[in-house]
């Protein structure tokens, strides 16, 4: 019979005992086992074997570099290879002067010229016996004497097209002609009394290293890839052993009938997934560290001195990018039937993630813009940008949570699908299933389908954030009408053609019923008096440091509020205060919250989720982030959301929000009027005592009055 | 206990091509009663089950239990059934006790009295030995106990008993038979669907023939003996799927 526990300490613990039943399944498994230890222990062993066979052959090429070059006659092969001999003593030389030979192929070590004789040098060269044929016209050999006047000689250099050394030793022997050349010139001038400087212009070549005297390393490119790969792999296997498993099993049926949420289900297979995937990569990356210092090729891949830092970061990383292949690989196989149907999804998605994975390693794109919200690129761009010291705040934020939001509709979209009615009687058809609408009404949203909702507004919201600072070329009014327009769509439009989809009641799902004139007098006080505290709080948040906007930004805000005074004030209250109040008010604590909370007594959570998302919406400004806003937005955010609650209507909220807003608005509005009256010393400055008194007492009595009427609501409920 | 009224499920296979896989469906289980939902493949025994405990929604008609709606309160349903089928399987690196204890968990019993109880279903069902052994290694009639144990775990007042003889010898038939007569005194009610009608006739109280989805008549044995002028459920049986069962059916059913 039903036993269920109040207490939310023994739902963590159930949850905890879920997630510990599918890891022991899945750890069991001897095929999960093989891809955690078995493949990674002996794959890198193998390739780095294969790697120091590649790098000793082109080592010994280097030290055995021999050219072998044909000439027409014995007498032109002494006269040029006289010339040249002198040629390489004059590089040496020089290089010598300049102490950075290392990696020359021309000097260290220096390459051997194997002379032979041909009666067609040319057709030697075609027929591939040798490198380099000679022609020399006129025909024979030259002498340069002191006092003689210098011979004037064509020589022709052949190879073949194609060949591996011929260039090389062309390149080489132009050099060495070029030296000589020089040298002949500048000693002849010297004997007519000229002092001349053998090499007027000297160059000379020189390796840099970066400012941390690391060498370059091939972490910011090589890293990523094998994290997506890495974590991709690990997740596959219990991610098809504990969905599509489960029905090839046959305990599919007998769990669904079970009486738990089929999300804390998925969300324990989810955690497992994780956590395998995370060791698989784990593994892995120690034994390829391993490897690679064993071999000494550490330095190669790591540059000179691989810090602790480095490995922190490789594990934060780690934690996300496994977070998010987990989930996306899960709400995949949970479709699937069987092992081999799951299989064929995941080929493709596979490649559809290596390849932007592989774009984001193009040194021109930046961790910037919407860049940071598209999936698989941002989490490559922000792994290379971390390794490279470049990733900017702003962007990495944007990157994690979208990646977390992307993670949990993942997991929302999983249990969707997960033993649907498709899935347990397969004569149903499939993905159609998911955009079918119930055909049944229901009074508050389902809460996969609310965070579905919520994870497709996210990068819709930044997406719109950014073309909206893009059109700072248009007229103000304009900017504020589109604006206003974005908000419709991402507040309004997406959550009502989710309802929709979901055949959600509208009064119900969206809380619209009507509300009681205490909630509305309440919704009043809260909404005048709330303002001074948010402005105090972050004026405390500077003064400890916690501010995130540059002064560039803060000018930028002062222009924008310039330009809002060339407009009508209740045009500016209208879009910027009375719409985003209305519009947020609607998702938040209408569809969003009632999704959450569902038909339970206790709210806490939901309500708490909820204002945790709705401050992390606020975070964002344009591309920057507003640290100071998060706070604010929190606490704003839990007084709305439980008057919302309580009053069982989102109307009172819509009026304390517009009216938070547009005080705040019109205090920014008429600023320089009150600076003039005097009523405002500036922006950074305490609001007087006065004020923040009277708000305190006001707040204080709304506060109280909301805790009041929750408790006389509860106290209604549980005698009833 | 257990009350159905009119449930019909309508299986879209193509655009414009419906099958009816049960129609039209009514009866009753009270409790300390053991019910047989008899007929021949595909005659929608799996979906009517389906249908009971919330896992499939009925295209029309409704079905509660305690009365509780299997479509508005799936939870409340499934909370007070254990369900037993011939394609349940096990979860083969647990343990035994661990998959008993992991199905308590599912159903919100406390852990103290889960473990309690895993051991008392143990020793009903001979599973002592082995609790500690991973299910992978167990025969197809130790499954089976395993399987009667988990459906009993949460202490349901209703057990579905979809084909629980399926594949089993007679020795792993008995267990199946003692249970059920273990289920019955202690006042659950039980709904069993078999192709076993011999077992049948020993096991339950009432009976359901269902052909094409449809319930085509209902009684105790003497009952449906009097009513067909059949001696054995088998003959009834056999009666109901020869060729044209459908007049036949009505002809039962007129009778």
């Amino acid at each position: 019979m039903s036993h269920q526990s109040p207490d939310w300490r023994a739902g963590l613990a159930r949850l905890g005992r879920l997630i510990r039943k599918e890891l022991a399944e899945s750890l069991r498994d001897r095929r999960t086992l093989a891809t955690l230890l078995l493949m990674p222990v002996l794959l890198y062993p193998l390739l780095a074997l294969a790697f120091q066979q590649a790098l000793l052959y082109s080592k010994v090429e280097k030290a055995q570099r021999v050219y072998r070059i044909a000439f027409a006659s014995e007498a032109e092969a002494t006269s040029l290879t006289a010339y040249w001999s002198l040629g390489r003593k004059l590089l040496q030389g020089r290089h010598a002067i300049n102490a950075s030979s290392g990696g020359n192929p021309f000097i260290e070590p220096a390459p051997q010229l194997v002379v032979l004789l041909a009666t067609d040098p040319i057709a030697a060269v075609r027929d591939g016996q040798v490198d380099v044929g000679v022609r020399v016209t006129p025909p024979g050999g030259f002498r340069i004497e002191p006092g003689k006047q210098l011979p004037q000689i064509n020589v022709e250099l052949a190879y073949r097209s194609g060949s591996t050394y011929g260039p090389e030793a062309v390149r080489y022997l132009e050099v060495l002609t070029g030296d000589t050349n020089t040298w002949v010139v500048a000693s002849r001038l010297q004997s007519w009394g000229e002092r001349l400087e053998a090499q007027p212009c000297r160059i000379s070549a020189r390796e840099v290293t970066d400012e941390s005297g690391k060498q370059a390393s091939l972490v910011p490119v090589l890293v990523p890839l094998i994290l997506i790969l890495m974590t991709m792999t690990g997740a596959v296997y219990p991610a098809i052993d504990l969905t599509a498993g489960e029905r090839e099993r046959g305990t599919l049926e007998i769990l669904i009938a079970a009486p738990i949420p089929r999300l804390s289900v998925l969300l324990a297979k989810y955690v497992a997934v994780w956590v395998v995937a995370m060791l698989t990569a784990l593994v892995n990356l120690v034994s390829m560290t391993t490897t690679l210092l064993a071999t000494g090729l550490a330095s190669v891949v790591f540059g000179a001195n691989p810090s602790i830092l480095l490995v922190l970061e490789v594990l934060a990383l780690l934690v996300l990018f496994a977070a998010f292949f987990s989930a996306v690989v899960l709400s995949l196989t949970s479709f699937a039937r069987s092992f081999k149907e799951a299989q064929a999804y995941l080929i493709p998605l596979m490649l559809v993630c290596l390849t932007p994975g592989m774009l984001a390693l193009l040194p021109d794109l930046q961790l910037n813009g919407w860049l940071a919200v598209v999936p698989v690129i941002n989490l490559a761009l922000l792994a290379r940008q971390v390794f490279d010291g470049t990733a900017p705040l702003g962007g990495a934020i944007a990157v994690v949570v979208s990646t977390l939001l992307y993670s949990l509709a993942g997991v929302a979209l999983a249990a969707r699908l997960f033993g649907t009615e498709a899935v347990l009687s397969s004569d149903q058809s499939g993905w159609s299933d998911l955009f079918r609408r119930p055909t049944r009404t229901r009074s508050a949203a389902d809460p996969s389908a609310a965070l579905l909702c919520l994870a497709l507004m996210f990068p819709t919201y930044f997406i719109l954030n950014g073309i909206l600072a893009q059109l700072s070329g248009l007229d103000l009014f304009i900017r504020l009408l589109i604006a206003a327009t974005a908000q419709v769509v991402l507040f309004a439009g997406f959550p009502l053609v989710s309802a929709w989809l979901g055949r959600v009641e509208w009064v119900a799902g969206f809380r619209l019923h009507a509300a009681r004139p205490w909630a509305w007098l309440l919704a009043g006080l809260l909404g005048v008096s709330l303002w001074p505290f948010v402005h105090e709080l972050i004026l405390v948040q500077n003064a400890i440091g916690l501010s995130s906007l540059s002064p560039a930004v803060r000018e930028r805000i002062q222009s924008v509020l310039a330009g809002w005074r060339q407009l009508s004030p209740l045009l500016v209250l209208g879009v910027l205060a009375l719409a985003p109040a209305v519009l947020e008010e609607l998702f938040f604590r209408g569809y969003l919250l009632r999704a959450l909370a569902g038909n339970s007594g206790s709210p806490g959570k939901a309500i708490l989720g909820t204002a945790i998302l709705f401050a992390v919406f606020h975070l964002l400004v344009t591309d920057s982030l507003a640290i100071e806003r998060l706070l604010p937005s929190l606490l704003l955010g839990l007084v709305l959301g439980q008057l919302a609650w309580t009053s069982g209507s989102v109307w009172p909220g819509m009026l304390l929000h517009a009216l938070h807003n547009g005080i705040v608005i019109l205090l920014g509005y008429y600023q320089p009027q009150l600076l003039e009256g005097g009523w405002l010393r500036d922006e950074q400055t305490h609001l007087p005592a006065w004020l923040l008194g009277s708000a305190a007492v006001l707040a204080a009595v709304g506060l109280a009055s909301l805790w009041w009427a929750e408790r006389s609501r509860t106290r209604a409920i549980s005698e009833s | 206990m257990i009350q159905v009224e009119g449930l019909t499920r309508r299986f879209t296979i193509s655009e414009g091509n419906d099958i009816l896989a049960v129609d039209n469906l009514s009866f009753t289980v009270q409790a300390g009663e053991v019910y047989g939902l008899l007929g021949p493949n595909g005659a929608g025994k799996t979906t009517t089950l389906r249908m009971l405990l919330g896992l499939l929604r009925p295209s029309s008609g409704r079905a509660t239990i305690e009365g509780f709606s299997s479509v508005d309160q799936p939870d409340e349903v499934k909370r007070r059934v254990g369900l037993v089928s011939t394609s349940a399987g096990l979860y083969p690196h647990l343990s035994v006790r661990e998959m008993l204890l992991f199905f308590a968990d599912l159903y919100g019993v406390p852990p103290d009295r889960a473990a309690t109880e895993v051991e008392r279903l143990a020793g009903l069902l001979g599973l002592k030995d082995l609790l500690r052994r991973r299910c992978i290694t167990l025969s197809t009639g130790q499954k089976q106990r395993v399987n009667l144990a988990r459906a009993l775990v949460h202490q349901p007042p209703v057990l579905l008993l979809d084909e629980p003889t399926l594949g089993l010898d007679v020795l792993g038939s008995q267990v199946v038979v003692e249970f059920v007569a273990h289920l019955r005194s202690q006042g659950k009610a039980v709904i069993l669907t078999t192709h076993r009608l011999d077992e049948a006739e020993r096991l339950c109280d009432r009976f359901g023939l269902l052909h094409k989805g449809r319930l085509v008549c209902t009684g105790t044995l003497a009952e449906l003996q009097a009513s067909t002028g059949c001696r054995s459920l088998v003959e009834m049986f056999i009666q109901l799927v020869q060729p044209e069962p459908t007049v036949r059916a009505e002809v039962l059913m007129e009778s």
